[in-house]
């Protein structure tokens, strides 16, 4: 802008330059340097923020999550991925970069920056959720909320009023809890059966049959496991009650439908609370948040085998697997 | 004579410095070689046990598993048993991962207690200077209770440290290993290097001792021609002398019957002066008289003395090359050369036979060169003078050039016909070669270095 400033730029014009008022020759330039200023301050603004983001492992659940909290927060990222390096000393590095704020992504990472006290820490797709924690940690849940589980199985089961939930209370105690009280309020009977490990699930199993319609798997790691998994698979077949899941993955072990997260939605979740954590100006945490966005994704060969029908309606909105 | 000096001082040393030169090479290349050859070795041998050691760590480890776990120091002491069994292991120690020593055991007094001092062991390896230290965590696999687990295409189970394994291994056998390395590579490298060194002595010699052989000639004649050429100046000085004081008594004798043995006397002197004239051919020449001129124009007008002495008795044969063969040197000198070589030739042919002088252009690289004992490579003119006489025995062919050695009778012969041919040769920076068998004949090669290169000279 000095090169352009008015003696230069008026030789540069013409010589009858002089007869145009001075108010008129200095408006443009003006105009000029209004608009780069607020450029420069917009971009100041979009990038306020330097955002610590520790990532647990480099895989494409959490490289998801990381991609939608990028596109969503506007901020300026470092990222430290824990797969390459050791988070011994992680808390001390973060320090000595005092960003505005950390966000972890996955249980790792959260273990591993837990300690700060004085940062702002934004967490996602942490499990188990550790509710003690609070303070200067903002949740975004891995879980889905409650009602949505049970709406998406009156839309695609309207018959299936029983519904059988085997859970370990360590783990998924709290959820499960939410899980009873939305059923309640929808007039459904969701019958509990808590197991302390794997092994305790085939006989968790025995006890709910000929009781339910509809057997419904939360995440709880306990449940999830392989062995739990094939007794539950087993289970459906024999007494042809639809198993339904959090993840598309157990739909090719034999589950007929799935209501699962979008880590990438997970992602910018996360990163529209952080920004309007920064905006209010917020200190202290707020509840935790559900998961907003579910994906529904339904075995099209399981559904036939146990004979039921999906309306179309469910299969416009749903992903179907042939 | 003048490249004598040079040569007498180098003679005996060339093959020698060669020598000393090639082994002293050799002997530092192979202690370079053996050097690097050792020390490579004996990295190996080190990196090998290294991973031996950190191999029986993580056998150790992965057996342990369970007797860890479990705390069972029966199940413990039965892996670690297998492991104390190998050699150079001198100290195992197991610990939980707290620290508390499960198993202890050390052949190195008080080695179990600086293990636990040490606890819990960062590197997987530890070097000191007697032994290496070798730690390992002892994990077992826990399912991964994480989001991982429930999200995740392929779940992993995760690693939970249970305990460590310390293995100590003592540098006893890695520093036997590496002496009898060095050992071995020094004995043969000792052995190849006096082999080579044998190798390069008989070599050396093989290829020096024809121009050892040639350069002790050179020297010989060098040392008979600064005899002669003292004997001649003070014999002529003495001739001079005597010639002079028979003139003054013929003068006296006149008339007197006794002048005839003053004559004799004369005679006897001046063939004296001639023989003494001849001695100073061998051994100097001047140089200042020599110009350019063409070999075939000395050998032409030879041919036609030649010609009448050859006639009858010989068949006499002038082969010469087509164009001009230029030298420097000295016309009358050289027209004595040939001659003498005729003489010689003539002189061999008893019973009559063939008399050949041909000219002609050869080219001498570098090894002929310094055969030769000549100064340069290059083109050389080259005068044949052969003959089918009786030829030259092969013991006396290296005498043939000496002063005053003869194979004629006594009286027919001064001795002194080649050797004059040799010193004029050699004042040309030239050379002579002689091939001859006895009842064959003989071939004399003579060697000049050419003017110009080419026949279309400037003469």
């Amino acid at each position: 802008m000095m090169l352009l400033s008015e003696p230069l730029f008026c030789r540069i014009l013409s010589s009858d330059i002089g007869k145009i008022p001075f108010v008129c020759r200095a408006f443009p330039i003006v105009c000029c340097t209004i608009f780069l200023l607020l450029q420069v301050l917009a971009a100041g603004v979009v990038c306020a923020y330097d955002i610590t983001v520790v990532k647990s492992d480099n895989i494409r659940l959490y490289d998801d999550a990381l991609e939608g909290f990028k596109n969503s927060c506007n901020c300026s990222v470092n990222v430290i991925d824990l797969s390459r390096k050791n988070g011994n000393n992680i808390v001390e590095d973060i320090l000595d970069s005092s960003p505005d704020a950390v966000v972890a992504i996955g249980s790792k990472a959260y273990e591993a920056v837990k300690s700060l006290k004085k940062i702002r820490l934004f967490t996602m797709l942490v499990y188990p959720y550790d509710p003690a924690k609070e303070g200067n940690i903002w949740w975004v849940s891995i879980e889905i909320h409650p009602d949505k589980y049970l709406e998406a199985a009156a839309e695609i089961l309207p018959h299936s009023r029983r519904i059988g939930l085997i859970i370990n209370p360590a783990l998924s105690g709290a959820y499960s809890r939410e899980l009873l009280k939305a059923g309640k309020e929808k007039g459904l009977q969701i019958i509990l059966k808590e197991v302390s490990s794997a092994r305790d699930v085939p006989s968790a199993l025995s006890s709910l049959s000929g009781k339910i319609d509809l057997l419904m798997m939360i995440p709880d790691t306990t449940v999830a496991a392989e062995d739990s998994v094939l007794s539950m698979v087993s289970f459906s077949y024999q007494n042809k009650i639809p198993l339904m899941t959090f993840s598309r993955k157990f739909l090719e072990m034999g589950a007929l439908l799935s209501l699962e997260i979008d880590p990438y939605d997970i992602g910018s979740q996360t990163g529209d609370m952080a920004k309007t954590v920064f905006k209010n100006g917020e200190v202290k945490s707020a509840p935790v948040y559900y998961a907003r966005k579910a994906l529904l994704v339904i075995n099209h060969k399981i559904a036939a085998k146990l004979g039921i029908h999906i309306p179309d309606s469910v299969r416009r909105e749903a992903e179907v697997l042939r | 004579m003048r490249t004598g000096g040079r040569v007498s001082s180098s003679r005996h040393r060339i093959g020698m410095r060669l020598f000393i030169w090639l082994t002293s090479m050799t002997i530092l290349l192979f202690i370079l070689s053996t050097f690097t050859v050792v020390h490579r070795q004996q990295r190996e041998i080190k990196e090998s046990l290294i991973k031996e050691g950190l191999s029986l760590a993580g056998i150790c480890s992965e057996s342990l598993r369970t007797a860890v776990f479990a705390e069972d120091k029966g199940m413990i002491e039965t892996v670690v048993r297998g492991i104390i069994m190998q050699e150079g292991v001198v100290s195992v120690a197991v610990f939980d991962e707290s620290g508390k020593a499960l198993f202890l055991w050390s052949k190195i007094p008080d080695y179990a207690a600086v293990n636990s001092a040490k606890f819990p062991p960062v590197a997987p390896m530890t070097e000191t200077k007697n032994v290496f230290e070798f730690s390992r965590p002892i994990a077992i696999e826990v399912p991964d209770n994480s989001e991982v687990a429930l999200y995740a295409d392929k779940p992993q189970k995760i690693k939970k440290t249970v305990g460590y394994v310390c293995l100590v291994i003592d540098k006893v056998t890695l520093n036997a290993a590496l002496e009898k390395v060095l050992l071995l590579n020094t004995i043969i490298a000792a052995l190849f290097i006096v082999s080579i060194a044998l190798g390069i002595y008989f070599t050396v010699k093989r290829i020096t001792e024809p121009f050892e052989c040639r350069m002790a000639e050179m020297e010989k004649m060098e040392a008979v021609g600064t005899l002669a050429r003292g004997i001649a100046h003070d014999f002529n000085n003495i001739l001079a002398a005597a010639k002079g004081y028979l003139y003054v008594l013929r003068k006296k004798l006149q008339d007197n019957n006794l002048s005839e043995y003053v004559a004799y006397t004369e005679g006897s002197l001046d063939r004296a002066k001639k023989l003494v004239e001849s001695l100073l051919a061998f051994s100097n020449t001047d140089r200042n008289k020599f110009a350019a001129l063409d070999i075939n124009s000395v050998v032409k007008s030879l041919g036609q003395a030649v010609g009448p002495l050859a006639a009858g008795r010989y068949d006499y044969r002038e082969i010469l090359y087509e164009g001009d063969i230029m030298v420097k040197g000295d016309r009358l000198q050289l027209e004595q050369v040939v001659m003498n070589l005729v003489n010689n030739a003539l002189d061999s042919m008893s019973y009559g036979g063939t008399l050949t002088i041909q000219t002609d252009m050869v080219t001498l690289d570098r090894k002929d060169a310094e055969k030769f004992g000549l100064r340069a490579d290059g083109r050389f003119a080259c005068i044949t003078v052969q003959d089918t006489g009786e030829g030259i025995e092969a013991e006396i062919k290296s005498k043939i050039f000496e002063p005053f050695f003869t194979t004629k009778e006594v009286g027919k012969g001064t001795g002194l016909g080649l050797a004059i041919v040799y010193g004029i040769i050699n004042e040309h920076y030239g050379f002579m070669n002689v091939d001859s068998i006895r009842g064959e004949g003989a071939s004399f090669k003579v060697y000049l270095p050419l003017l110009t290169d080419g026949t279309k000279s400037d003469a």
